[in-house]
């Protein structure tokens, strides 16, 4: 009668453990595939970056802001190139893009915060 | 002397197994769905995440209705008047109860334990990587140690698509345990998915290269440098995923050397029950010699193919589909 009490014990231990065990799978597959839906991947949030960039890029570029903003937004600019670069550091299109974003950026002198001063 | 027909469900029509079956048809087609979206894109990160909620409230809902115990309410008086007035039969439970036996078996214990470890060792790696920069290799590649350090900010994602991965394999695995208990799952198992697993095979064959050997001193990196630096040395160094870059390989960057090999232990279990059966002439020897040859299979694309075709994800999933089938109906209930 014991030995039947020992084994049925160790047959609901297991049951058990396997119970537990499946639930914590299902439980990441549920928690990482939420996760995975409701952010963006790394590429994404660097194409959303250089949008931005390009946005206000073109806006500086058609110069309908004033000396201020113009400086303003070229520091955004180089900010969001920045973290485009920090999110996708190897990947070759998004450093072409980084590149020829910095190249068609507008001269705004050597020191920025002289030309701030200035322009105040 | 085990008797072999007590071994699996008979094959009558009772109502009980028509809702086996739908279930099972379900889980077959939601698996062949699977394989197709991950090899048609294989890019789109937001299908791995839905893909991976329906498995997980799929595995839920097989779980919560086998251990459903529609008489645990009821004082064993109540049993029959309970059977008379709402047609709650004996059957039902007693099926349920037999495939639960039939998975509480250390074996399957010890797999879970080890695919568990093997979650958490991921996460480990991830978190506080090494610097694998130093990896002696036979020959010369250029590889910039410092771009080998995975940017802070995407390192979460790149563990949560990893996890999605892992954990898609270990519910299709467990899933298929439950419905390997039944001769005709197997057997319709054996006429459908095999089939586009050795179909995809074929494919791999003609157009995936074999990786060139190469000699490491693989003892350097006991531990990996986290999720996703495969895919930083594959734009660093891209000449040597090339010719090197297997799945034993990209594990062994990613987890080192017990993450890469470790993984083997989980399946000697079944490794070992399969050719048990092989070798046993009272046991059928067709789905024994197919899980064989299904572990074989994996092993091989894992070691000697390229990791880089989106159909061979595709394929490892399937295959492990199939060697759930097959391992579950080498097992024998206590």
């Amino acid at each position: 009668m014991q030995r039947y009490k020992n084994q049925h014990r160790k047959n609901n231990f297991h049951q058990k453990m396997v119970t537990i065990i499946f639930v914590c799978f299902c439980s990441f597959s549920l928690l990482s595939g939420m996760m995975v839906c409701l952010s963006k991947s790394p590429a994404q949030k660097s194409s959303y970056y250089l949008d931005l960039a390009i946005h206000y890029q073109a806006q500086q570029q058609r110069s309908i802001l004033s000396a201020k903003e113009s400086v303003a937004a070229q520091y955004k600019v180089d900010a969001l190139l920045k973290q485009a670069k920090a999110y996708s550091p190897h990947d070759p299109t998004i450093a072409k893009e980084i590149t020829r974003l910095k190249m068609a950026q507008p001269s705004t002198g050597n020191d920025k915060r002289f030309f701030v001063v200035r322009a105040e | 002397m085990t008797n072999v027909s007590s071994l699996c469900v008979p094959n009558n029509m009772s109502s009980n197994y028509y809702q086996e079956r739908r279930s099972y048809i379900a889980f077959l087609f939601f698996l062949v769905i699977t394989a197709l979206v991950i090899t048609l894109s294989p890019h789109e990160t937001l299908h791995y995440g839905l893909l991976s909620v329906f498995w997980g409230l799929f595995g839920f809902l097989r779980l919560a209705y086998l251990l459903e115990n529609k008489f645990q309410n009821f004082s064993s008086i109540l049993h029959l008047p309970t059977q008379i007035l709402f047609g709650i039969t004996n059957e039902e439970n007693d099926m349920r109860g037999f495939v639960m036996r039939r998975l509480e078996r250390l074996d399957i214990i010890y797999w879970f334990g080890i695919a568990l470890c093997f979650i958490i060792w991921a996460l480990y790696c991830s978190f506080d990587p090494t610097n694998i920069g130093g990896l002696k290799v036979e020959k010369f590649y250029s590889i910039n140690s410092e771009m080998l350090s995975p940017p802070e900010t995407s390192i979460l994602f790149l563990v949560m698509m990893a996890m999605v991965q892992y954990s898609l394999i270990g519910i299709i695995l467990f899933l298929a345990l439950t419905y390997s208990h039944s001769r005709l799952a197997v057997s319709w198992a054996l006429k459908s998915i095999i089939p586009l697993f050795f179909n995809l095979l074929g494919l791999s064959f003609l157009l995936i290269p074999m990786a060139q050997p190469i000699h490491f001193d693989w003892f350097t990196s006991i531990k990996g440098g986290g999720i996703g630096v495969d895919n930083m040395m594959s734009d660093t160094a891209p000449e040597m995923m090339q010719e090197h870059g297997t799945g034993l390989f990209r594990r062994y960057m990613n987890l080192g050397i017990i993450g890469a090999f470790g993984v083997y232990l989980a399946f000697v279990p079944a490794c070992y029950l399969l050719l048990r059966n092989l070798f046993d002439s009272k046991r059928g020897i067709i789905r024994p010699l197919v899980g064989v040859v299904i572990l074989l299979v994996l092993l091989t694309v894992d070691v000697f193919f390229i990791a880089a075709a989106p159909f061979l994800n595709a394929l490892m999933l399937l295959g492990f589909a199939s060697l759930g089938l097959c391992w579950g109906a080498a097992l024998s209930p206590r």
